[in-house]
């Protein structure tokens, strides 16, 4: 009995000291805010662009908002205008051509 | 119930494998202090992650105990000890929480001090290097241009090139100098090493500029130090001196970078960290004097403690040395005590004994790699070296030497993919055959060494022969290329976790039978692939681009259908470009711009050569970069042009636009002069600048260097930029 209680006086003794190293040498109020800082943020965006089009044989001339990705094809079917020579239609309309205009890029089609 | 247990009929044979999944009495042998270091190491780790509110997390502790409680009186079996027991691991778990939070209370109680200052202090410890000596100054007082005075409780990093008097410890430092402040976490990580050390602030001055008063002389471990790099550089020559002192204190800071560099890719510059190894041997050698001289253990054990913890000192008590001596002392009080020396326990008593002494050592890359070593050795060690022997033309002593290093490489394999980069393919073998013949040649250069400084006059005589093998021994590493066996490319991020219950689970710590073992440890495997996968593969995501920073190396990432694009918004630091090229596997860039001015441009390009492939270089039309590179295409353009599966414009030399799947994006790598620019989505920058904001008004914000309440590369570290959906999302990469 009197082991134990000598092993339990010395394992709470060491006990005291790890929690007396482990928190007095600072001597400071503990931060109550997480140290770790992390980034997770969503942002939705408008996805489209102008696209000026305009010429003789454009049937609707104008200035046309497209979503990302409009293929020629689709572009030239909103314009009312024969697919002229040279555009693959499948393909995504290029932003290439654009030009900035006012603070806003346009994509001009003069055919 | 409490202890009464049931009674057995006397036909009743228990046989020790009775139940379905394990043999013996449980599935985990019972090790308390592992528990505890290990309850102790969650405290502080929640705390980092949550704050104090992870205290909470203690009633998760009570409520498993409760379970089991419960479970253990159904079974009329013992509980009060389990109680008691799962009381201590609650202790220990708030107390990890507390000491941590405390920790960085008190680190950032200091204030935030930049810009110019004058400063003054006392010199408390000397480090020395090639390039420059660094000055730790304590009892700072600091007066800022506004004429602020600030007296804060923290210290100084003091970094001087040039010729330095002879610096003191005691002695006054005055001077004035552009001063930054560290802060507890920076990209992403805890900034274990300022902390550890309370050096809230660094600055760095010219030699001449900072005046010294008389001090009181150097400390004793200064001056062994010295002492020790006196007779080395004195009686070798430079590169052997330099591995010389690097091996015996840890200090690799006059070795030749790209010799150690060499060491590093090889996976054995660990030589150069001063622990179990180099301990081991001098607590061998101390104890066969011992023996010899046939000195009592009353005597022995404190007077070897003594000498490791003296040596430990001379070596700064780094965590590593630290680890060791406290698995030492451990040993040599079993051996003396006549007690069973349990390798786990020790290995479990060492890491609590660092992190009580401080609790932030737990993010330390040093202590992480010191630990996981250690613990993987002790843990999958041995029960790889006795798989090893049931191979019969393998010798004893191979098989051990396989285990132990086969083992350590297991350990520490997802630390060094996650900090450095990469871990060496050839790491393995060269851990096998290098390093036990570095191991002798340490202990014949550690004698030689500790001879000479006590009889200076015969320091030729004495380190001749280890000079001589020592040179014999590196250098094939210093002569051999190793950076082309490398494994790099991918990052383990919190998968490790998965990866270390996988070993740990192999390893004959689990007693469980052979048919649920293997069931298990497939689905771990299963899970580890999958979460692998979801962490290195951009799954879902339209397109991507990844922020890194380190201290002014700036530069994002763009990867396209076609390669990889790079953009450089501030000074590329060749280690920093290294070390994001390997985890992202990269050797080859289609395309880079600089948003910097032509002549940082013009060196910065050498830089980015040196670790990938650069086919073409973007800059402005008006740019006055000359094309000058042979295997470098300078493109000038004017307009909107094609970037990877982008589209950009510049604006200035500083200034880009991109559209990425309809995104607008304005880059800004510090623009003095701002044009009109396009409304955008997405600014990235290198700090704020309210003329570029009020031209672009983006919608939302990203910087690179330390931001108030914006998103930042200098808090959350590297960041992730992925399309989707008509959705930029920003999130940590790692």
């Amino acid at each position: 009995m009197k082991a134990l209680f000598g092993k339990i006086a010395l394992f709470g003794a060491l006990l005291l000291a790890a929690a007396a190293v482990s928190l007095l040498p600072s001597l400071a109020p503990p931060k109550a805010g997480a140290t770790r800082e992390t980034t997770d943020a969503g942002l939705p965006y408008d996805a489209s662009y102008n696209v000026l089009i305009r010429g003789d044989e454009v049937g609707s001339p104008g200035v046309y908002r497209v979503p990302y990705g409009c293929t020629y094809g689709q572009l030239f079917a909103l314009a009312s205008v024969e697919p002229p020579a040279g555009y693959d239609l499948s393909a995504p309309v290029s932003f290439a051509d654009a030009v900035l205009v006012g603070g806003e890029y346009y994509i001009y089609f003069v055919l | 119930m409490f202890g009464v247990q049931k009674k057995k009929s006397p036909n009743h044979i228990q046989r020790a494998d009775e139940n379905l999944f394990f043999r013996g009495r449980g599935i985990v042998r019972f090790r308390p202090l592992l528990f505890l270091s290990l309850s102790f190491g969650l405290g502080i780790f929640f705390a980092c992650l949550f704050g104090l509110i992870a205290l909470v997390g203690a009633s998760v502790f009570l409520l498993a105990a409760a379970g089991v409680l419960a479970y253990r009186i159904w079974k009329k079996k013992f509980a009060v000890g389990f109680l008691l027991f799962a009381a201590l691991l609650c202790l220990f778990y708030a107390l990890g929480c507390l000491s941590f939070s405390v920790r960085i209370g008190a680190f950032e109680r200091s204030p935030e001090i930049s810009g110019e200052c004058s400063v003054a202090g006392t010199v408390e410890e000397i480090g020395e290097s090639k390039e420059y000596t660094l000055l730790t100054l304590g009892d700072i007082w600091l007066i800022d241009g506004a004429g602020n005075s600030f007296r804060p409780n923290a210290k100084l990093q003091l970094y001087i090139y040039g010729e330095v008097p002879a610096a003191e410890i005691g002695s006054a430092a005055m001077f004035d100098a552009e001063v930054q402040t560290y802060d507890a976490w920076a990209y992403g990580r805890v900034n274990a090493n300022a902390v550890i050390g309370n050096t809230r602030y660094r600055a760095s001055a010219a030699a001449d500029k900072v005046v010294f008063s008389e001090g009181e002389g150097v400390g004793v471990f200064t001056a062994v130090r010295r002492a020790m790099r006196g007779v080395l550089f004195a009686n070798m020559d430079e590169a052997t001196a330099s591995v010389a002192y690097g091996m015996l204190t840890g200090d690799s800071g006059y070795m030749d970078e790209d010799a150690l560099q060499n060491f590093r890719y090889g996976g054995i510059a660990h030589i150069f960290a001063v622990s179990g190894l180099h301990i081991g041997i001098i607590y061998g050698l101390l104890s066969a004097l011992c023996k010899k001289c046939r000195i009592r253990n009353i005597v022995r054990v404190p007077l070897v403690f003594a000498a490791l913890c003296f040596y430990a000192g001379v070596c700064g008590f780094s965590p590593s040395s630290v680890r060791a001596l406290v698995m030492c002392t451990v040993a040599m009080l079993a051996e003396a005590g006549g007690l069973q020396y349990d390798r786990v326990g020790s290995v479990s008593c060492a890491s609590l004994t660092v992190l009580v002494i401080n609790p932030v050592y737990l993010f330390s890359v040093g202590f992480q790699l010191s630990v996981a070593a250690a613990a993987g050795i002790v843990i999958v060690g041995g029960h790889l070296t006795r798989l090893l022997r049931k191979i019969r033309f393998l010798p004893q002593k191979v098989c051990s030497a396989v285990g132990v290093a086969f083992s350590a490489q297991l350990a520490t394999f997802p630390i060094l993919i996650d900090c450095f980069g990469y871990v060496s393919g050839i790491s393995f073998f060269l851990n096998l055959v290098f390093v036990p013949v570095i191991g002798a040649v340490y202990s014949v250069l550690f004698c030689a060494v500790a001879l000479s400084v006590l009889l200076q006059f015969a320091a030729p005589v004495f380190l001749f022969i280890p000079g001589y093998l020592l040179r014999l021994s590196v250098m094939p590493i210093v002569m051999l290329e190793f950076k082309v066996l490398l494994i790099c490319g991918f990052s383990f991020g919190s998968c490790a976790v998965l990866w270390y219950l996988f070993l740990f689970f192999l390893s004959d710590k689990v007693n469980l039978k052979p048919a649920p073992k293997i069931s298990f440890a497939a689905v771990l495997c299963a899970l580890l692939i999958a979460a692998m996968m979801f962490q290195n593969f951009n799954i879902g995501m339209e397109s991507v681009m990844t922020l890194h920073a380190y201290y002014g190396s700036n530069i994002g990432l763009i990867r396209s259908s076609d390669g990889d694009y790079l953009i450089v918004y501030g000074e590329a630091d060749g280690r920093h470009i290294e070390q994001v090229f390997l985890k992202e596997g990269i050797t080859e860039l289609r395309g880079a711009i600089f948003l910097t001015a032509p002549r940082e441009a013009n060196t910065g390009i050498p830089v980015i050569l040196q670790y990938a492939e650069l086919q073409t270089v973007y800059v402005p039309a008006d740019s006055q970069l000359i094309d000058s590179f042979r295997t470098v295409e300078i493109r000038y353009e004017s307009g909107v042009f094609v970037f990877g599966d982008a589209y950009a414009q510049f604006f200035s030399d500083e200034l880009l636009y991109l559209n990425i799947r309809g995104a607008g994006i304005v880059c800004d790598g510090g623009a003095d002069e701002v044009p009109a620019l396009p409304e955008c989505d997405l600014l990235i920058a290198n700090t704020e600048n309210d003329a570029v904001r009020k031209a672009c008004s983006p919608r939302a914000e990203v910087y690179f260097e330390k931001t108030a309440e914006k998103m930042s590369v200098y808090r959350a570290g590297d960041l992730q930029i992925g399309w989707k959906n008509d959705i930029i999302s920003v999130k940590d990469a790692g």
